[in-house]
Parts: structure tokens; C-alpha cells; sequence
């Protein structure tokens, strides 16, 4: 039986360079599945979709919101050939209603021990119109080491350079942040995957550098601990989300390879500067992630924060404008103060305003988001701030005796497709 | 998937006030704002309260963090009740002091 599994493609943010990293998700939920299923994934993002490709059963699996409604579209497209479609992934959870009108079942949940049921009743003609396993996660012990080769790995390659691999220790996140919906997703609770487990996933992957999904690293301080100190010896580097900022915690980080950390920046405070300086003290690299267009932020609030990034010694910024995704505080608040406007799921990329900010116009936001973008990098681009990165790396991987050079092969090759060296 | 919300019933004049809590962390599920038509309809039904009398209040308690995103909100949700449930649901911004008695 042949599942083609399918990731829609997305608009990525305007002005940032654009990268395709490895997803996670798909190969997270074909390592669930019964072992004579055949998997034929295709990351939309980087391949063409042929739709006349042999598939029994079609899945789409679908990460943020800005991938829903191209899901359903390829949905539209396989049902009208009379394959039957399944979605899965964290914006079918975030959306389950509006998908169940597209698919012929909807998965919510995580994957594990669950896909065997559906596999059986898709065999049988009683694939159900919706499998809901969100108040029932499996045991986190299960959760074995994704199946990456279902990705064509050579598709992740920039110029000759591999793409980090996406690895998680732990799900669930015990915050419950304004403009985020892991709570919904029920992940209200942090919960780790055994460390053997762990040790048996990062022994598969041959890639020496990874980004740490895990949705914070600042949950369990015990844990964290013995995290990074199990994680010396595979000599790997990485980047994650925030990490505790603790001097032992940050310590052991940098000897696990952290590499460069995402640390979220809604004010100039000092709390900020100093955490950015103590990263910075581990020879751990900061890339701010600058939410603009929050309710207490007004225009000279969002010029001065620009200012402020600019002169912290910042390794890269991501900006990205207030989005009240469905299921979170942000969405709520919003909804029923009548601000949300924009309701195309498309335009849901972090990159355009579809609400009504409190203390500006949507113009205006959206303009301070291209100047916030344009001002961090007008002395030194985006590309070249990640070369910097890239060298900082593959010094370590140097003494480290783990380096692997760029392919040549693909020296011309971006995602699969001929650029320019 | 199952939802936790708190409910306070008083009873005001000729009318029921509802007052439904968000519980932030300690609901596994939707939030009320998210399944007021269901969460309202499952009140009048499971209470017997007329739904011509009840008046739904959704109640954001304010919440220890940095950001004032938490402060405490109280908004009335008009909606109609079609004989089974409540739909279309306009929101309006009140305060204690209207329901106080």
C-alpha cells in the first residue's frame, strides 16, 4: 500500500532570505505507521506534485496556518481522481472543523500507536471522518526516532550547504504565551522523552547540525541538565528555542554544541540586553525573533525596539507582525473586540497584518515591518550574517573533527533547483 | 475535546446572569471565547434556564504575567438561540459593576 504523503507549500516571510529546512512532522508521523505501508512523501515547498503519481491513500500533513487552505486544495484535486484524503498536523488541529469539509478524515493528535487503527479501517472502506486522539497523547516513551529517510535529503541543500535536521527532545510546553497555541495543542504539559530514546534518535542522524524544536528549553531545569550532558558526546551543534538562563544550564549548553539560540524580544530592557550578553558570554549566537504590533507597543515603541536591536550585538533578527492564530488568547481577545479583518488563511504567515493594532494603523504596522526588516540588514545582509554563523560552526566542527565540507555537486543547486554560484 | 470553563449562575431581576471563566491552564481544550454557542446552549439545557432570560458574560481573569494582554476583561456575548443552540455572537466590553448587585 503506497501513502503519498504531501507538506503544501507556503508564501514564506517577504524579505527574509528563504530556506527550506527538513520538516519534522511527516517523518514523525511515518514512523508511526504499520511497516508495510510505503511512504511517498513530497515537501511541496522544494518538489513539484504530480498528481497523477500512484498513491492508495493520500495524506497531507500540515504544519502552520498558511499551509491550510493549498491543502485543501490538493485535496480537492486527489478526490475529484476518487483517492481518499486524511490531514494531520498541527494546523488540521488548529483548523479540524473547516478541514473535515475537505477531507475524507481528519487526524488530531499525535501519531503514535494510533496509526495502525486508521491503516486498518482505510483497508476495510471505514476510514472514519475524524480521529481525535487530542485528549488522549500517547505515552511520550514510545515516540521512537523519526523516519528522515522518507525526505529527499539532497533537496535540502543551499548552495552546497546541508540544511540543519529538525530533532525533538520533549513535547508539550508548560507557558501558556499570548500568540501561541501549544496549549491548545495539547501540549499544556512538558513532557520529555526518555534520554535512551533520545540517544537512540540522534544516533540515526548524520547531519552535525540540527535546530532543537522542542517548543522551550527553559522547562525543567534538572532535566535540561542532564539533556545537554547526555548530548556531549554526539559532538552535534544546534540551534533551539530560548534556553534557561542559568549559568550551569548555559555552561552545559554550549558543551552540547549550542550553537544559536531564538530568543524572543518585545521590549528594550534591560533584562534583554543583559540575556542576549550572557548567551553571547557561553559563545552561544542570539537570533532575536521580534513580534512587532503587540498591544502595548506604539510606533516610536517599535523604532526605538529597531534601534535597541541594533545596538545589542545581535547575531540575526527575524521580525514577524502580531498574528492571532486560531486557538490562542490573541485570537479570542481580538475576536471579540471585532480587530481581526483578514480571515484568508494565506495571508496568516506572520508577514502581513490582519488585525486592527491597538496604538497604530494596519498600514503602518505593516510598514514599520518592512523598515524593521530593512534596517537590521542594511549594513551587512541576511546572507551574510549567516555565513558568519556558518563559519563560527564549522570552526568548532573543526576542532571538533566533525566537519563535513560543503557538497560540491550541489554547489549550483538551491532546494533543488540551478542558481547562480 | 473536552473543555473546562468556570460558570456562575445569578439570578438579577427577571434575568440569569452567566458568568463563564476562562481557566487559561487548567482547560485541556477550546477556550469559551472560542465555543460560546455550545458552552451557553449546554448551560440552559443542563440548568433549565429560559434561554430568553440568561445572559452570557465571559469573564478573562487577570493573570501574574509581564504583559498587560492578561488584565481582567469581562464582555457580554449577545447571541440568538435558534430553539437548539446560540449563534452569530456579538461581543461587547462591560465591566463588574454591571452585574454587581
Amino acid at each position: 500500500m503506497i501513502l503519498r504523503l504531501i507538506y503544501p507549500k507556503w508564501n514564506k516571510l517577504e524579505g527574509q532570505t528563504h530556506f527550506n529546512l527538513p520538516p519534522l512532522g511527516p517523518s514523525v508521523m511515518a514512523a508511526a505507521l504499520p511497516g508495510d505501508v510505503t511512504v511517498d512523501f513530497i515537501d511541496e515547498n522544494v518538489q513539484e506534485l504530480n498528481f497523477d503519481e500512484p498513491a492508495d491513500l493520500v495524506g497531507i500533513s500540515v504544519m502552520i496556518t498558511a499551509q491550510i487552505k493549498r491543502g485543501w486544495e490538493i485535496a480537492s484535486e486527489y478526490r475529484a481522481r476518487g483517492k481518499q484524503v486524511i490531514f494531520g498536523g498541527v494546523a488540521t488541529m488548529l483548523h479540524a472543523e473547516e478541514t473535515m469539509l475537505h477531507a475524507d478524515s481528519v487526524f488530531l493528535g499525535e501519531a503514535e500507536s494510533r496509526m495502525e487503527e486508521v491503516i486498518e479501517d482505510f483497508r476495510r472502506g471505514q476510514l472514519k471522518k475524524l480521529y481525535n486522539f487530542m485528549p488522549h497523547p500517547p505515552d511520550i516513551g514510545i515516540v521512537g526516532p523519526a523516519r528522515r529517510d522518507i525526505l529527499n535529503q539532497e533537496l535540502y541543500y543551499h548552495k552546497g550547504i546541508r540544511m540543519v535536521d529538525l530533532f525533538q527532545a520533549s513535547r508539550g510546553c508548560r507557558f501558556s504565551c499570548y500568540p501561541c497555541a501549544v496549549s491548545f495543542l495539547g501540549g499544556r504539559n512538558f513532557r520529555p522523552r526518555p534520554f535512551d530514546k533520545v540517544a537512540e534518535e540522534l544516533a540515526t542522524i548524520d547531519n552535525n547540525r540540527l535546530f532543537v524544536v522542542d517548543n522551550s528549553l527553559a522547562q525543567d531545569r534538572d532535566w535540561l541538565k542532564d539533556l545537554f550532558r547526555m548530548m556531549i558526546p554526539f559532538k552535534k551543534n544546534w540551534c533551539s528555542h530560548t534556553i534557561d538562563d542559568d549559568p550551569e544550564v548555559l555552561d552545559l549548553a554550549a558543551q552540547a554544541g549550542a550553537w544559536y539560540v531564538y530568543q524572543a524580544v518585545i521590549d528594550s530592557s534591560d533584562f534583554i540586553r543583559e540575556r542576549i550578553k550572557r548567551y553571547h558570554d557561553y559563545g552561544i549566537a542570539v537570533e532575536a525573533t521580534v513580534l512587532l504590533g503587540l498591544d502595548n507597543q506604539s510606533e516610536d515603541d517599535i523604532l526605538r525596539l529597531i534601534d535597541f536591536l541594533l545596538e545589542v550585538n545581535l547575531d540575526l533578527a527575524e521580525f514577524t507582525v502580531m498574528t492571532p492564530f486560531r486557538h490562542t488568547k490573541a485570537w479570542d481577545d481580538m475576536e471579540r473586540d471585532g480587530r481581526i479583518f483578514d480571515r484568508d488563511w494565506n495571508n496568516y504567515n506572520a508577514g502581513r497584518v490582519v488585525f486592527k493594532p491597538l496604538k497604530m494603523s494596519p498600514d503602518r504596522l505593516q510598514e514599520l515591518y518592512h523598515y524593521a526588516w530593512e534596517q537590521f540588514y542594511r549594513d551587512e545582509t541576511q546572507e551574510q550574517k549567516m555565513f558568519k554563523l556558518i563559519m563560527r560552526v564549522i570552526e568548532r566542527e573543526r576542532k571538533l573533527g566533525t566537519y563535513q565540507p560543503p557538497r560540491k555537486d550541489l554547489a549550483g543547486v538551491s532546494f533543488g533547483k540551478q542558481v547562480d554560484r | 475535546m473536552p473543555s473546562l470553563c468556570g460558570i456562575q449562575i445569578r439570578k438579577m431581576d427577571n434575568r440569569m446572569l452567566v458568568i463563564l471563566t476562562e481557566l487559561y491552564e487548567q482547560n485541556p481544550g477550546s477556550s469559551v471565547t472560542g465555543l460560546i454557542g455550545s458552552v451557553a446552549g449546554e448551560v440552559v439545557k443542563h440548568y433549565g434556564i429560559p434561554p430568553e432570560t440568561a445572559v452570557f458574560i465571559v469573564h478573562n481573569p487577570e493573570r501574574s504575567a509581564h504583559h498587560e494582554f492578561f488584565a481582567e476583561t469581562f464582555y457580554f456575548a449577545h447571541m440568538k438561540w435558534d430553539g437548539e443552540k446560540y449563534s452569530y455572537p456579538e461581543w461587547e466590553k462591560t465591566g463588574e459593576e454591571s452585574f454587581e448587585f
